[in-house]
């Protein structure tokens, strides 16, 4: 008798029905292994942990329904046929025969990934929603050496870091055109941008500069994804490059592309294309992938500002104003490609010491010179010497910082990272505070004096111009001082309306004061009421979310409070040393 | 089955009968004759000159060497085809040495040409034309919900802030002592070489001896236990009498009547307890849920760290990357870049269940491993 009876006919239900192992997908789909998880990896079907293993524990389980979409795609067929094809060429190659392995070398059939990223990003909106992963990988390969082994025997081509280079300054010559830049922090692991686009925030990781060595990792999935991505990345260049009217892609002038400055003829493309006035053909300059150097990169001259004012938002003007009129120098030391992205980001023009660069080292109009030396030769006096650490954190603060504690020799205050929200983490270091400082003292500048015209304190638009916590105390305070003012000055009038005598006026004022704390004391009786309603309407469940919010909170707060008990404590110790 | 019938043993006999000898009694005439004669009669030469030729030694690709490939043979009949034999001698093979590896280079570069080429052709449009809208637009399964790029804390940039660079250190040496403390706390490995003395020939002797000892006395003890058990255990067999089974029966039947009362009186408390009843069930319901939500959240909360389990081995995240104190120089020339991000993109894609973790990326990277603080 057989132990799990089945009635025939019934097929499979359960768990066993919805998932099947990898081994058993391999088979149905009837591919080898590496076919099999390159299209995995190109239509974005990825294992899932199902409720019960059914096969075990040390299985990899796909949906079945992944499963048949997969075998309902054209491209397994065509990998199939390449596979096959490839069969031929290496029959014609071992029997010698190098005119038929030639003729079916230039005939091989290959495949687009159109249809693909169409099919998993219907909208525009979606790919850029997944264009940090993308992002982060190209602009690792542009960065990798090309070797032809790497540990476990994959090769890296050459022609794809090349390809990577390209994409990568392409987007990085569009973001910084269109001032779309907002936040940089240099890490140990290399260099985060974040940078908003459409309305999408896309944040990327970029390596330093520096030779990366390579690691032992499966470099056969990495480079089918980077497939995937440089094909997505492409097309999302193209989309974005349409957007400003600026052809797609782009041709650059070839002396340029020999000294590898990539970055600035493309600027100087864009620039050319801008000009819709004198309409400059590059046409005449073709282009022509050559063996292109490292480490050697061009810089950004804006010659004329793209025309596309209409589509630029409060931020994007904000930012592209950030270093206006200024003029930087970059020596040799200091990384220059990061640097060139972010300047030209914000408005600024620059230059470096190598051939074709804009201008040279003695130019008299240079404003900045970025050095990363401890001691510097001879000093021009019109310009600054600054670290590079000053730009970046500029950009991040979006005010011009003073340059004392960035100069030559000295060491810079610490760079702090944009995308940790201070006041939530509860412990502002002071260097932030001195930033913040610094912002509202420019904007206090700006903005008319308190006190003086029509201010209305309740609007809290006008309150959210002062930045800085202490300002906010103080503006309170003073809307108590008005309200009490007012109050007394009314209370005067009603009680002068009843025929009180003046001096028994003056005594009520200490009265009025108890009234003001009482008032307080109300509103904030008020507020609690309020609040407990509110509480006791919710359900269990959002009661206890709120619950452990609280708790979550209170443990913040506990921790900042023992850093700043620390803090103290550390500086009497010194006080007392 | 049976017998066989007694038929005529004429066929099985016979054949003895019926073999013709003629060729035996003819050879041995000729051999007794040649012996009696001193000489064969039949004049075989007993000298002879051997003029006869060994066969070369022929080998094995040579036979292969002629043969031609059918579809090839078919063409034969065509002047311009030329046929390729499979293999070709020695001689010629030395000169074309040079030449098939130079070809197998231009092949190779010429295929990754192409392919990328290929790859790239594809016409650029712009895919995401406004107004084209696909009619069924897939619920997308999202493997996982962590980001793809996660920034560091701050405690990891370049010059970081002091404070800050003590949470992300505390971090990391917190990360590594847990591995130690595991690998500690963990049941002990069978060690390789273990620890004996070296026990001469006597001493086994007198190994043996106590077991040999030890033995006998728990021998002895067993037998004097079963005489014993032996005559308990036939105890006597006393006959029943009516008297017993009587009260026996009568025993029963109160026991009977003691066990309806009881359950009576319990259904009758059941009831009157019926609130309180309710309330322990409640009680139950709600401490199932609790522990159902609680689990919920502890599995979803999991999930923002790691990925769920998809293959053989677990996924092993990489280590926090922060300067340690005596590298942190607060320059950007200075910093020492010692980590790759290949490996750290690579673990993103472990991390959000794109790529199912293997036995080699479990492994340590080359990465800064913290110092203990003081």
């Amino acid at each position: 008798m057989p132990k799990h009876y089945r009635p025939a006919g019934k097929k499979k239900e359960g768990n066993v029905a919805k998932y099947v192992t990898r081994s058993q997908a391999v088979k149905g789909l009837q591919v080898t292994l590496p076919v099999f998880r390159k299209l995995c990896i190109l239509k974005g079907v990825f294992p899932r942990e199902p409720r019960k293993k059914v096969k075990g524990n040390h299985h990899s389980y796909y949906h079945m329904k992944d499963i048949l979409f997969l075998k309902h795609e054209p491209l397994l067929e065509k990998l199939r046929d390449i596979r096959s094809y490839d069969k031929k060429i290496k029959k014609a190659v071992s029997k010698k025969n190098k005119d038929l392995a030639g003729r079916l070398l230039t005939r091989k059939p290959s495949y687009t990934l159109d249809r693909m990223i169409r099919e998993r990003y219907p909208k525009f909106v979606d790919a850029l929603r997944d264009l940090d992963d993308c992002l982060s990988l190209v602009h690792l390969f542009a960065a990798l050496p090309a070797v032809d082994s790497t540990a476990n025997g994959e090769k890296i081509p050459i022609n794809r870091v090349h390809n990577c280079r390209r994409l990568s300054y392409e987007w990085q010559a569009y973001i910084s055109r269109t001032h779309k830049l907002r936040k940089t922090f240099v890490s140990v692991k290399g260099i985060y941008y974040q940078a908003v686009v459409k309305g999408q925030t896309i944040t990327w990781l970029t390596p330093h500069a520096l030779q990366q060595v390579l690691s032992e990792v499966d470099y056969r999935i990495l480079l089918t994804f980077l497939e995937f991505y440089e094909a997505l990345l492409g097309f999302v260049n193209f989309k974005l490059y349409h957007s400003i009217n600026v052809k797609y892609p782009p041709i650059l002038d070839p002396q340029l592309e020999a000294l590898a400055a990539d970055l600035y003829a493309l600027t100087r493309y864009f620039d050319a294309r801008s000009a819709r006035l004198g309409s400059l053909t590059p046409g005449s300059d073709q282009m022509e992938l050559q063996q292109l150097h490292s480490n050697e990169l061009g810089s950004l001259v804006q010659i004329s500002e793209v025309a596309n004012e209409d589509e630029e938002d409060e931020e994007t003007r904000e930012c592209k104003n950030l270093f206006k009129n200024m003029i930087f120098f970059l020596s040799p030391e200091v990384p220059r490609e990061s640097l060139l992205f972010v300047i030209s980001a914000f408005g600024g023009r620059l230059s470096w010491d190598g051939d074709g660069a804009p201008f040279d080292e003695t130019d008299q109009s240079i404003s900045y010179q970025v050095v990363d030396r401890p001691t510097l030769g001879r000093k021009f006096l019109t310009r600054e010497y600054i670290q590079p650490q000053w730009v970046f954190d500029c950009v991040n603060a979006r005010i011009i910082l003073p340059t004392e504690k960035y100069m030559v020799g000295c060491i810079c205050p610490p760079h702090l990272s944009p995308f940790v929200d201070n006041e939530t983490e509860g412990h502002v270091p002071e260097y932030a505070e001195a930033i913040e400082r610094l912002k509202a003292a420019q904007r206090k500048e700006v903005l008319p004096l308190p006190g003086s015209g029509k201010e209305d304190f309740d609007d809290p638009h006008s309150l959210a111009g002062i930045a800085d916590r202490a300002e906010a105390i103080e503006v309170a305070k003073k809307r108590k001082e008005m309200a009490m003012l007012e109050k007394q000055h009314f209370d005067e009038l009603s009680k002068e309306v009843k025929g009180y005598q003046i001096a028994d006026i003056a005594l009520d004022n200490e009265p009025m004061q108890d009234d003001d704390e009482c008032l307080d004391q109300d509103l904030r009786q008020l507020e609690e009421d309020e609040s407990r309603r509110a509480e006791a309407l919710m359900g269990r469940k959002p009661r206890n979310i709120l619950k452990a919010m609280r708790i979550g909170i209170q443990k913040k707060q506990d921790a900042t409070q023992r850093l700043k008990k620390r803090q103290k404590q550390i500086k009497e110790s010194q006080m007392l040393n | 089955m049976g017998k066989k019938s007694k038929s005529s043993r004429k066929g099985k006999k016979e054949w003895r009968k019926n073999i013709s000898t003629e060729d035996v009694e003819d050879f041995l005439e000729i051999s007794t004759e040649d012996v009696l004669s001193g000489g064969s009669q039949q004049k075989e030469p007993s000298f002879f000159i051997d003029k006869s030729v060994d066969l070369a030694a022929k080998k094995k690709i040579d036979k292969s060497r002629g043969k031609v490939l059918w579809s090839d043979k078919l063409l034969e009949k065509n002047p311009m085809v030329k046929i390729i034999p499979s293999s070709t001698t020695r001689k010629m093979k030395t000169n074309k040495n040079a030449k098939i590896v130079q070809a197998g280079e231009n092949e190779t570069t010429l295929q990754t040409r192409l392919k990328y080429q290929n790859a790239c052709d594809s016409s650029l449009t712009d895919l995401w034309e406004d107004g084209k809208d696909d009619s069924r637009i897939k619920k997308k399964f999202l493997p996982s919900a962590i980001p793809a790029v996660e920034v560091e804390p701050s405690g990891c940039s370049f010059n970081p802030d002091s404070l800050n660079h003590q949470d992300a250190l505390a971090r990391a040496v917190a990360d590594e002592m847990q591995k130690i403390y595991q690998q500690e706390l963990g049941p002990k490995p069978v060690p390789s070489v273990a620890h004996a003395e070296v026990i001469d020939d006597e001493l086994k002797y007198f190994l043996e001896a106590d077991d040999a000892c030890d033995d006998n006395e728990e021998d002895g003890v067993q037998i004097s236990n079963t005489g014993a058990e032996i005559e308990k255990r036939v105890p006597k067999c006393k006959r029943v009498t009516r008297v017993e089974l009587n009260r026996r029966a009568r025993k029963k039947e109160h026991l009977m009547i003691e066990a309806e009362a009881k359950k009576v009186d319990e259904l009758t408390k059941s009831i009157d307890d019926l609130p309180a009843i309710l309330q322990a069930i409640e009680k139950e319901e709600e401490e199932k849920n609790k522990r159902y939500m609680r689990r919920r959240v502890a599995k979803a909360e999991k999930l923002k760290a790691h990925p769920p389990r998809l293959g053989k081995y677990k996924y092993q995240p990489t280590s926090l990357q922060v300067l340690l104190s005596e590298e942190k120089t607060g320059s950007l020339r200075k910093l020492k870049v010692s980590c790759t991000l290949v490996r750290d993109r690579f673990n993103s894609l472990e991390k959000r269940g794109l790529v199912v973790p293997s036995k080699k990326s479990g492994r340590k990277d080359a990465c800064l491993k913290p110092e203990v603080l003081e």
